[in-house]
């Protein structure tokens, strides 16, 4: 049974959970709209 | 559009940065089942961001343990845990039920030992008090005396007066307590002279 895995992604001190990627650009793409507030 | 840089800290604690597709496979092989990732412009801004977060969850859970969150849960966690225990079988609870937890008392006539007098009546005065010899006769113990007359005791005059001592101008045979017979006929209290 494979474990659910998850990423925890901080910026400026704020923590995000967000789904494990399946590539290095979708990570890029999720945090992104994680943090769209802090990055404008 | 800013570029995101990542970075985690591996088994050897050491900063690692994430650019491309093989670093980010790499950092999803290393983990278990979280991956902490700190997003930085640089890899000194990502080292204090680290820090200030270690330096954040440390005073967190410190909080949490002295308003007794963390307790709270963990005694949660061993209630819940106590359901893991194998069950007794029927022998082992017989068995565990038997344990005395208390010697039984032993039943003993206490009424014998109780801190009271008999119930005879004592008719003789030899046996009452501290005089449990028979020492001294009947007639000599405590107030009961024989020789006492009435008129020889103190409350007991035998002296007939006409009127009271209080009473004015009135002429008395006798005042007073002294026992005497007296010989005027005057009251001391009014200080008028009869005789």
């Amino acid at each position: 049974m494979q474990t659910k895995k998850i990423i925890k992604v901080c910026f400026q001190g704020e923590t995000k959970r967000l789904r494990m990627a399946d590539s290095y650009e979708a990570l890029t793409k999720q945090s992104r709209e994680a943090f769209a507030p802090l990055l404008d | 559009m800013i570029p995101l840089k990542f970075y985690y800290i591996d088994e050897e604690q050491e900063l690692i940065s994430i650019n491309c597709q093989s670093d980010f496979i790499e950092a999803v092989e290393f983990c278990d089942s979280i991956l902490k990732l700190t997003v930085a412009a640089n890899v000194q801004m990502a080292r204090n961001q680290m820090v200030r977060n270690i330096d954040d969850n440390t005073s967190l859970a410190e909080s949490l343990n002295q308003s007794g969150f963390i307790s709270q849960r963990s005694s949660y966690r061993m209630r819940s845990a106590t359901s893991d225990f194998e069950d007794l079988t029927k022998e082992q609870e017989c068995s565990t039920a038997r344990v005395p937890f208390h010697k039984p008392l032993e039943t003993k006539p206490v009424v014998h030992e109780m801190a009271v007098g008999s119930d005879n009546v004592h008719m003789k005065a030899v046996d009452m008090g501290t005089d449990v010899r028979n020492l001294i006769p009947k007639i000599d113990i405590a107030t009961v005396t024989q020789n006492v007359v009435l008129r020889d005791t103190n409350t007991n005059t035998c002296q007939e007066y006409a009127a009271a001592s209080s009473q004015v101008e009135i002429p008395t045979n006798d005042v007073g307590c002294d026992g005497l017979p007296s010989v005027n006929f005057a009251n001391q209290a009014n200080g008028t002279m009869i005789n």
